[in-house]
């Protein structure tokens, strides 16, 4: 059991590392000189070879040694990141991904479909080369008197290396009445070409490393081509190699040449050194002690007991509120302070399941970047508003539509190269995908600055699929829609990228499902943009209560556009097929919910109920309901996993006297009646 | 899992006990194990859902989780005279996730010992055996052990593939 939960917790882990050196390669090939950069996927796939090992899965830690071999060479400036050794790296921690995933499920992963991979990695570690380290020697000044011989020192690197060069400074030495001959007073910068280890050099000077100053860092091709300038003027013969040490000796420190001039004093550059110093260290402490892994189910949890609180505050005031009297006045105003609170803890809570977009948004740099590859278009992806917060659950659900829309961008909106240019747009396309928080909403917006929808060929689409009979009488905003019609898709060939059935319906759909609503903006030769809204949580919507019959719904406000009682001359029955409502003489169907639901109703008349009209799918309908109860916002909960899918039900709240309502799932009820309609 | 209570016989001889939660459906004793009981409460307020079959009920709240209930005499298909002052609810945990099950009355909590517990008669029960665990005996009296799993479990698969094809 205890194995079993430490086995989770390494799966966990395992993925989480996993994004992170993916996250880490795609960021590589911008920066390659990022030294953090690179010791952090470092990090992180030693972590994942460290912990499969202690999980006894030999295999995943004997693949991931491989790819840690590379990482080490480019971590050591052995190995440049070029494109083919990211490449390499990716497609490897693909592979690893699958593994960690076979591990969770229980399978076994076949390891000799990654031998390939394995020689590949193995091939692109050995590539090692001699290579160039500058090592900045500042001995410490008691050497003499410890008994060490700082030549020795050199002497010992040139037993592991050549000393390409050597430059000892004597700046320091002072007057030979100060001069003090146990104390040495010279430092070198030492230029070593070879085959060995960083770790190996610092062994070297292992016995001087009290109070010395060594520093020693890779030298990279285009540095160590390139010499001093002070040499290369001694070589050129222009000035002596006395003078070239002369002038350097006037050279001062930033710091030195501030404090001279007054503008500041010692203590403070040293104090900032210091902080520059301790910056690095510091930013890496920030992003482990900054956030903490909770188990999803405790959180839901509070999330539950913290709702389950509010629900007894609204019961509390109720009864206060039915008890009116002096002590009860006094007793509402201390309430009153409770119930504050209450709602900050539930405020505060709810926050905890929200998790900045730029997670989801930074898996798709890769996506763009492989399908702009297997396209031949170049495609460059911006993101901003990374840190827009969503809920967890809502950041789920809209991973893969979203990977649909930009699938559909790089496929069908943004051009070839050569029809970029002739249009006269960069060749490079660009796609902008973007989060921001407005009202009780959040955006995200997908951004192409491809050839935008064509109005015609959308038309004839929907004509040959019969998803229309005539384009007559339609605005351009209908017509663009029409693409999210199901059967619907403007791609002329079938590639692997996008046509491949799940069109943008699915997207819609799934949209809808998260309570939200999508946009098309469209401009010929400009581009699209897809707009995406949606509300803050899942679990807290605004909802509308209505009374059927003994039972209280709620329907969600997002859906609902107006409430009324329609006058009975205005409810026509058509061909005996359905009843319609005329609304300002606008005839909307009228879908009786207790028939639908099949329960009992108390108002049958429409003239003496209430029709709440809602739309979906950019057409109205009326829901016929005995009362309004009210608006309020409600707890989404599921309805016990023990319940099977009950259709027309999107879920369940518990109301303020303790009872549960059913939430309707509005666009479900339409689909269904419509089509029992068409029947 | 099955919990056994541990009693220490006379001569330090153990044998292992179950515990049982009985209670009445009509004047029939039922019982099921107790490990798989969460809590018994008083019948709530009960919201109806639509488009399910009748012995379930519909949701409850308990303390702020929707639990769904199943009336057991409708399941079982026994004549009931609705509900009434000891009518109770015996929320339980079983393989599908949490259910409330709605009785007549809760009686006891019995510890039983194997050797009591007897192979279901194969009687033309209204009751399918394969709901049935076993016979138990207390006293004089017979107590029909329920397999919560089974009970839960059998019409439930049904009836959400129905729901599936509805939709």
């Amino acid at each position: 059991m205890d194995i079993e939960k430490l086995l989770r917790v390494f799966i966990d882990e395992a993925v989480e590392r996993i994004g992170e050196i993916e996250d880490g390669l795609l960021e590589i090939e911008k920066s390659p000189q990022d030294m953090e950069l690179i010791n952090s996927i470092f990090r992180a796939a030693h972590t994942i070879k460290g912990s499969s090992g202690t999980f006894g899965l030999s295999d995943i830690s004997r693949f991931t040694h491989c790819m840690e071999e590379i990482l080490d060479l480019m971590r050591n400036g052995k190995l440049v990141p070029e494109k083919e050794i990211v490449n390499t790296l990716l497609e490897a921690n693909d592979i690893l991904k699958e593994m960690i995933e076979t591990v969770a499920s229980g399978g076994s992963f076949d390891f000799s479909r990654c031998e390939g991979l394995v020689s590949r990695m193995k091939s692109l570690a050995e590539k090692k080369e001699l290579r160039q380290f500058k090592i900045i020697f500042i001995p410490s000044a008691d050497l003499f008197r410890r008994g060490i011989e700082p030549t020795i020192i050199i002497e010992d690197l040139k037993n592991i290396g050549e000393i390409v060069d050597i430059q000892a400074y004597s700046d320091e030495v002072p007057t030979l009445s100060e001069f003090n001959p146990e104390e040495l007073y010279l430092r070198w910068d030492i230029l070593l070409r070879t085959d060995r280890e960083e770790s190996e050099i610092k062994e070297v000077f292992e016995f001087v490393e009290d109070g010395s100053k060594i520093k020693i860092f890779p030298v990279t091709d285009a540095e160590k081509d390139i010499p001093f300038l002070g040499q290369m003027l001694i070589k050129e013969g222009v000035v002596a190699p006395e003078d070239v040490d002369a002038a350097l000796k006037t050279q001062k420190r930033l710091g030195e040449i501030l404090v001279e001039e007054g503008k500041a004093t010692s203590e403070e550059i040293e104090r900032v050194i210091a902080k520059q110093r301790n910056s690095k260290q510091e930013s890496f402490k920030k992003s482990i002690t900054s956030t903490i892994r909770v188990d999803l189910g405790k959180l839901d949890h509070l999330v539950n007991i913290v709702g389950e609180m509010v629900i007894i505050h609204s019961m509390f005031q109720q009864f206060i509120n039915s008890n009116g009297n002096r002590e009860a006045e006094k007793l509402d105003l201390i309430f009153n302070q409770l119930q504050r609170i209450g709602k900050d803890i539930q405020e505060s809570v709810m926050s905890l399941r929200m998790l900045p977009v730029g997670e989801v948004f930074h898996r798709f740099t890769r996506l763009v970047r492989e399908l702009s590859e297997t396209r031949n278009k170049e495609i460059e992806l911006i993101i901003t508003g990374e840190e827009t917060e969503l809920d967890k659950g809502v950041l789920e659900k809209i991973t893969d539509p979203l990977v649909h829309l930009i699938r559909n961008a790089i496929d069908h909106g943004i051009e070839e190269t050569e029809e970029r240019i002739a249009k006269g747009k960069p060749a490079r396309g660009r796609i902008h995908l973007s989060a921001f928080q407005l009202g009780d909403s959040v955006y995200i917006e997908v951004e192409d600055d491809g050839r935008g929808l064509d109005r015609e060929k959308i038309l004839r689409k929907a004509l040959s699929a019969g998803l229309i009979n005539s384009g007559e009488g339609l605005t351009d905003d209908q017509i663009f829609n029409l693409i999210f019609q199901p059967g619907f898709s403007t791609a002329e060939k079938v590639t692997d990228i996008s046509g491949r059935g799940v069109g943008m319906d699915v997207v819609k759909k799934n949209i809808e499902s998260l309570n939200g609503k999508i946009f098309i903006r469209t401009k010929p030769d400009a581009g699209t943009t897809i707009s995406i809204k949606l509300p803050l949580t899942l679990a807290i919507i605004d909802g509308l209560t209505v009374g059927i019959g003994e039972e209280v719904f709620v329907i969600p406000i997002s859906s609902v556009i107006e409430s009324l009682r329609p006058e009975r001359c205005n409810v026509k029955t058509l061909n005996e097929k359905g009843e319609v409502i005329n609304v300002r003489d606008e005839y909307i169907p009228l879908l009786r919910l207790h028939e639908i639901l099949d329960i009992p109703a108390m108002k049958i008349k429409p003239w003496e109920a209430i029709v709440v009209v809602t739309s979906h799918e950019d057409k109205k309908y009326g829901l016929l309901v005995d009362d309004l109860i009210g608006q309020q916002q409600v707890v989404i909960k599921n309805l016990g996993n023990a319940m099977p899918k009950v259709r027309d039900i999107a879920g369940g709240t518990i109301l303020g006297d303790g009872r549960v309502a059913l939430v309707l799932d509005v666009p479900g009820i339409i689909d269904i009646a419509t089509k029992a309609l068409m029947n | 899992m099955t919990e056994t209570l541990m009693v220490k016989e006379n001569q330090g001889q153990i044998e292992e006990k179950q515990q049982f939660v009985t209670f009445y459906l009509n004047e029939e004793a039922y019982a099921i194990e107790a490990l798989s009981v969460q809590e018994i409460i008083e019948l709530t307020n009960i919201t109806k859902v639509p488009h399910l079959p009748g012995f379930l009920k519909g949701v409850i709240n308990l303390r702020g989780t929707i639990v769904p209930v199943v009336d057991l005499k409708m399941k079982f298909g026994m004549h009931s005279e609705g509900y009434k002052k000891h009518t109770c609810v015996i929320v339980t945990e079983f393989t599908g996730g949490v259910m409330g099950l709605i009785v007549d009355a809760v009686s006891d909590v019995l510890a039983m010992s194997e050797e009591t517990i007897s192979e279901p008669p194969s009687f033309g029960a209204r009751i399918k055996t394969e709901f049935i665990k076993g016979m138990g005996r207390f006293g004089d009296d017979l107590v029909i052990i329920l397999d919560v799993d089974r009970v839960l479990t059998d019409e439930e698969v049904s009836v959400l593939s129905e729901a599936k094809e509805a939709q």
